[in-house]
């Protein structure tokens, strides 16, 4: 107990459970403020409160009278077009209550439904054996929803339980709530305590039991606090769960859910798994950090399981070979609202097992496996004994510089931020993985794009009128081509109207008018590619007038590369630098904290400038390294892929940036975007030094450094606008300023 | 001496950093595709791409066509028909129509299955509790033209047109419980035009582990875009993604994508050139000497040829009443029938399986749909009826075929007809039965 409140009274436990908290807040006010009226709320709530307590079938009955009275008041216009009344507060409201009246008297029918469609697929031929998957699923099936017969369905206010079913961006700050407390543990680890520990009653495992109980009960509470929070937010804007003793089927879109429970029992279950896997995900945590002794290695393992459970849950399609994987997955727990409502059944060994089940007992019992083995490995050493393979690796490679580091400060510097904390093989990583990623593929065009590109190849270059009468004729001929084919068309209309001729005469003359059909399309196509083109080239035009140095860019690659179109690309790239920055660099302030030689360098003579200095050149030397990698290999692609010219011409000619404030050229715009991404860069090299240098452990220096600058942009990437605004994703992008 | 060691070595990482990068050097040429010129001169300065007639790309060189039958190869594998690996010619797969050994599938956006001893047929969904109304369903199937099977797994392409490509992927779907799986991209397009997807296409057969396939994406009928991000080629690739797209051919400019009427037998891919009217030539590939054979038989209707025993039977028109046999190996052509007599109202398309080849007729005067089926030496055997009672729905049917039943789908109404091939064997009239639909 004292060890709980000494950790729990910990002012940096305190103060990151309240800043989370915070976000916690603030995220879930920024999804469940959209999206829900207020009007249409408050004539629901009415509509409930009179049809909740009264005969279904009457009032679904009443309701429906009502809407097609308003469907009614449809009226047409002298064109014939038809004007539907607007859609008012208390139409959506009825509409909503009509749907959910339909469903609840319809229940009973579907239960029937699965029964009888159960029966028919019990007689196909094809799925007779009864050791088969299919056939097992069937029965389980049955057996399920039979569970569900005569439970009675109320109706009653059912957005705030939808809402709550789709958890938002909710599970971003439960995963981040139990990192305070497990930062102060990894803070507390320090050399020389181990035999101290060791020699005290119940050793290393005692404590490791301890920490255990620890780690849950503050992430048992911190989830519970967080969940209640998004209630209340939930509450606020999509109104109150109404009677919470009714069974979660009630409501639309649970139809699905085979577990007789009710929409408080169906809640409760939902906050519980959470806690459970975010206790799983932090203990997991705590053993990788006991297992890898490298904290480089502990980011990675976890940055690669992130990426690959991510990547499952999202891109695996529900019918796929592999859904197990989407489902028996972090994210699909921490998802637990859906996966609570959703019906489905994995093929275990052959057996049929629901993916609520695999959820409610597989993550107890993956939790208790997990306290387990982090007790039993809470009585090794948790500090390096000898030297690793990857620092023996290192070592040799270190005898080129080695000769230097005892000479000039700086290199000695360099030799322990390059070797010592492994930025080298880190860089060496990113060039390896810049070098794949940056073949360039064989792309293939559209209609539309490829005559854009025959005609970029006629006229790129300089600004030219003799170039803008070109288009203009080329575009007279485009037009006269079309309307040539139109008058194919008329013609094959007007036999195929008279029906003249033998079958076969009249089915070749339908074809040949789709055939024309299909050309008037394509000369339309092009006519708009040749279109544009004039409209760029009177752009360009005035500003050769302005003085600019004017000329015609393909714009294909430009798009994909500082364009819209290569935003997402940008946004990967930069969530790569960020990484290996945090990779390569978190380590560096707090490497000399971590083997308690601080005080030391503060008391040598000319104190600890001259090694911040050494460290600040090696840093700027390693940020522009991996934003040139990067942008090499970036630019590498789009070149080999697209195609990129026009590089002497003025910015402005550029289509995507038209409205370019500095007076250069594209190439020195390019520069310009190397240029703004070292500095962003830089900033993000600055915040990391200094999260390294408050950091008394390497490992908990990466752990915040990825808290600080990975996890925002991750978010963003992910689609949490809201968040751009404390990632530096989109700076670090620059094109994100003139795109947006 | 320690200081040239260390040069030497540094020296040693440098090359091979270097080395490392210029690996990764432009690899467009790969596939032998490159992009050309699509201009023509005007005499000014600039050219005319408008009245270009050249092609946007420059094709590589496909397969050797032979057209002297005397040199033509003999394949030497069996032409043994593999219900695991062939393509089942008694089914027309080009209509999604495909026997596994649950019964037959039937793919309408959801795939169907018609179970042979209830004769009823149903959603291919094994989960009693799914209304199949969402994509969610297992039924769900976005399938593009057709479908095959290849040893105990549905093969079938999806067109994914949601994001700035539009992109064709082979799916695997397990016979057993239905479970999904991408097994590699055909091709894909960028996109630049909304429009892109409307004309757009892919034909396609499975066979002895490969799909064939022609595709044309956002190609118009303008014979200088026709081979425009290289449609309109025929290709084929293995199934199991291990292999790049092997280019066989090139169609003929006039070539019309859905009317090549593709099939495999044995050794053998066969298509017919044809063009819009659906007339054309029969080609076809030997995937043994991997050379193309025309056939010397002029152009006939594409959708009048059915292979037997490794001669083309078919007939020259659509409403010709005359099926001729052609025998490719030595060249000669015979009369296969004449049902003149039989025959009342309009001929249409040959299809064939283990026993009968069948010729589907419409009758305008007593608004009948039927088939004249004829024993594989080309005599009468008998004519089979699509139920007249659904007179109003017959000339928007789809034959789909199989080979213990004979399957007819309506189009309108998706709904699916059958018949029982014993029932053909007494040589009456036999009338096609409705399924029921569970």
């Amino acid at each position: 107990m004292q060890e709980l409140f000494r950790v729990l009274g910990n002012k940096k436990c305190i103060a990151g459970f309240f800043l989370i908290l915070l976000l916690n807040g603030w995220l879930n006010h920024n999804y469940y403020s959209q999206g829900f009226d207020t009007d249409v709320y408050k004539e629901y709530e009415t509509l409930i409160e009179q049809y909740a307590d009264t005969d279904y079938i009457n009032a679904y009955e009443e309701t429906d009278v009502l809407l097609n009275e308003m469907v009614m008041d449809v009226t047409i216009d002298e064109n014939g077009t038809v004007i539907e009344p607007e859609t008012s507060a208390y139409t959506e409201a009825l509409q909503m209550v009509n749907g959910q009246l339909s469903y609840i008297i319809g229940y009973p029918a579907y239960l029937d439904y699965v029964k009888e469609n159960a029966e028919t697929m019990r007689k196909l031929s094809a799925f007779q054996a009864e050791d088969g998957f299919t056939r097992r699923n069937i029965e389980k099936t049955v057996s399920d929803f039979n569970k569900l017969q005569g439970i009675d369905l109320q109706l009653d206010k059912e957005n705030a339980v939808s809402a709550f079913r789709d958890g938002g961006f909710s599970w971003l700050c439960l995963m981040l709530c139990p990192l305070p407390v497990l930062l102060v543990f990894l803070e507390e680890r320090k050399k020389g305590l181990w035999q101290f520990v060791y020699a005290t009653y119940g050793g290393r495992r005692r404590l490791a039991a301890k920490r255990c109980g620890i780690l849950a009960a503050y992430t048992m509470v911190s989830v519970f606090v967080l969940e209640l929070q998004r209630i209340f937010i939930i509450k606020k804007y999509a109104g109150g769960f109404g009677d919470v003793s009714r069974a979660v089927q009630s409501n639309i879109g649970f139809s699905e859910c085979a577990l007789k429970i009710t929409v408080g029992q169906y809640i409760a279950l939902s906050v519980a798994v959470r806690m459970f896997i975010c206790i799983c995900i932090v203990v997991f945590l705590w053993i990788l950090s006991l297992v890898i002794k490298n904290s480089l290695g502990t980011f990675a393992v976890t940055v690669l399981m992130l990426f690959f459970e991510y990547h499952a849950y999202m891109d695996i399609d529900v019918g796929s070979v592999y859904q197990g994987f989407k489902y028996v997955n972090l994210f699909s727990f921490l998802d637990s609202g859906n996966l609570l409502a959703e019906y489905r059944n994995l093929n275990i060994f052959g057996k049929p097992v629901s993916v609520s089940a695999i959820m409610l007992y597989g993550v107890p019992a993956l939790l208790l496996i997990l306290c387990l083995v982090m007790i039993l490995l809470g009585r090794r050493r948790p500090f390096m004994v000898s030297e690793n393979i990857l620092s023996k690796c290192m070592g040799r490679i270190a005898f080129i510089i080695k000769p230097y580091k005892h000479t000039v400060l700086a290199f000695h510097e360099g030799y322990k931020i390059y070797i010592k904390q492994y930025s080298l093989l880190v860089v060496l990583i990113l060039a390896v993985v810049c070098i794949q990623i940056s073949k360039p593929e064989i792309v293939r065009y559209d209609y539309a794009t490829t005559i854009y590109n025959s005609y970029m190849e006629q006229i790129q270059g300089e600004y030219d009128s003799e170039k803008v009468e070109y288009l203009r004729q080329e575009e007279a001929v485009w037009e006269r081509k079309m309307a040539d084919s139109e008058q194919r068309i008329e013609e094959y209309q007007q036999r195929l109207q008279l029906g003249d001729g033998s079958e076969t005469e009249i089915f070749a003359s339908a074809k040949e008018y789709e055939r024309e059909q299909e050309k008037v399309k394509q000369y339309q196509s092009a006519s708009e590619v040749v279109g544009e083109l004039i409209t760029y080239s009177e752009r360009l035009e005035k500003e050769t007038e302005q003085g600019y140095f004017a000329g015609y860019i393909n714009k294909i690659g430009y798009e994909r590369l500082i364009g819209t179109k290569g935003e997402a690309g940008m946004e990967q790239s930069s969530l790569l630098i960020m990484a290996t920055l945090v990779a390569a660099l978190s380590a560096v302030m707090c490497y000399e904290t971590s083997q308690n030689a601080g005080k030391f360098i503060r008391s040598t003579k000319r104190g600890r400038n001259p090694v911040l200095i050494g460290k600040s050149i090696h840093v700027a030397v390693i940020t522009i390294t991996v934003v040139v990698i990067v942008c090499i290999a970036q630019f590498y692609y789009i070149y080999g892929t697209y195609g990129l010219s026009g590089y002497e011409f003025s910015a402005q000619s550029l289509e995507c940036v038209g409205s370019f404030p500095l007076r250069i050229s594209v190439g020195q715009m390019l520069g310009l975007v190397v240029a703004g991404r070292v500095l962003v860069a830089f900033i993000c090299a600055a915040v990391i030094m200094f999260i390294s240098a408050k950091s008394r452990n390497l490992l908990t220096a990466v752990l915040m450094c990825a808290v600080v600058l990975l996890v925002p942009a991750v978010a963003v990437y992910m689609g949490m606008e809201v968040v751009s605004y404390i990632s530096f994703l989109r700076p670090l992008g620059i094109t994100h300023f003139w795109n947006y | 001496m320690r200081k040239n060691i260390r040069k030497v070595v540094l020296s040693g990482i440098l090359g091979i950093f270097c080395i490392s990068l210029t690996a990764c050097s432009n690899n467009k040429t790969e596939t032998g595709l490159k992009e050309i010129e699509t201009t023509v001169s005007t005499g000014n300065k600039y050219e005319s791409v408008a009245e270009s007639d050249e092609k946007t790309v420059e094709l590589p060189e496909g397969k050797k066509v032979i057209t002297d039958c005397s040199e033509f190869v003999a394949p030497t594998e069996s032409q043994e028909y593999n219900f695991d690996t062939d393509y089942q010619f008694y089914m027309q797969q080009s209509l999604c129509g495909v026997k596994t050994r649950n019964g037959y599938v039937i793919n309408q956006e959801r795939m169907h299955l018609f179970d042979t001893e209830q004769k009823t047929y149903t959603y291919m969904c094994l989960r009693p509790q799914c209304l199949h109304i969402s994509t969610k369903c297992d039924a769900y199937a976005p399938t593009w033209n057709g479908c095959g099977y290849q040893n105990g797994s549905i093969y079938t392409v999806f067109c994914d047109n949601s994001n700035d490509y539009a992109e064709f992927d082979i799916v695997k779907v397990s016979e057993d419980d239905q479970t999904k799986e991408t097994v590699q991209t055909v091709v894909k397009v960028e996109k630049e035009s909304e429009e892109t997807l409307e004309n757009c296409g892919m034909d396609y057969i499975f066979h002895r582990g490969y799909i064939y396939y022609i595709y044309s994406i956002g190609v118009g009928p303008d014979e200088s875009e026709f081979y425009n991000n290289y449609s309109n080629c025929l290709y084929r690739m293995p199934l199991d993604g291990s292999g790049e797209p092997e280019f066989i051919m090139a169609m003929d400019t006039g070539f019309y994508l859905g009317l090549e009427n593709m099939m495999a037998y044995g050794s053998y891919v066969y298509f017919c050139m044809c063009d819009l009217n659906g007339y054309g030539e029969i080609y076809r590939y030997n995937t043994e000497s991997d050379q193309i054979e025309k056939m010397d038989i002029g152009v006939i209707a594409e959708e009048t040829y059915t292979v037997l025993d490794g001669c083309i039977v078919y007939k020259k028109n659509y409403y010709e009443t005359i099926l001729y046999k052609y025998n490719p190996m030595d060249g000669t052509e015979s009369v296969f029938a004449d049902i003149t007599e039989v025959a009342l109202g309009d001929s249409w398309n040959v299809n064939r399986d283990n026993n009968y080849v069948f010729v589907y007729h419409t009758n305008d005067d007593t608004k009948e749909a039927y088939f004249i089926y004829l024993h594989h030496d080309g005599t009468y055997a008998g004519k089979m009826v699509v139920n007249t009672s659904y007179s109003e729905h017959i000339w928007y049917g789809d034959v789909i075929g199989g080979d213990e039943y004979f399957i007819y789908k309506l189009t309108e109404t998706g709904e699916i007809m059958y018949a029982e091939k014993a029932q053909l064997e007494n040589g009456e009239t036999v009338y096609l039965t409705k399924a029921n639909q569970q």
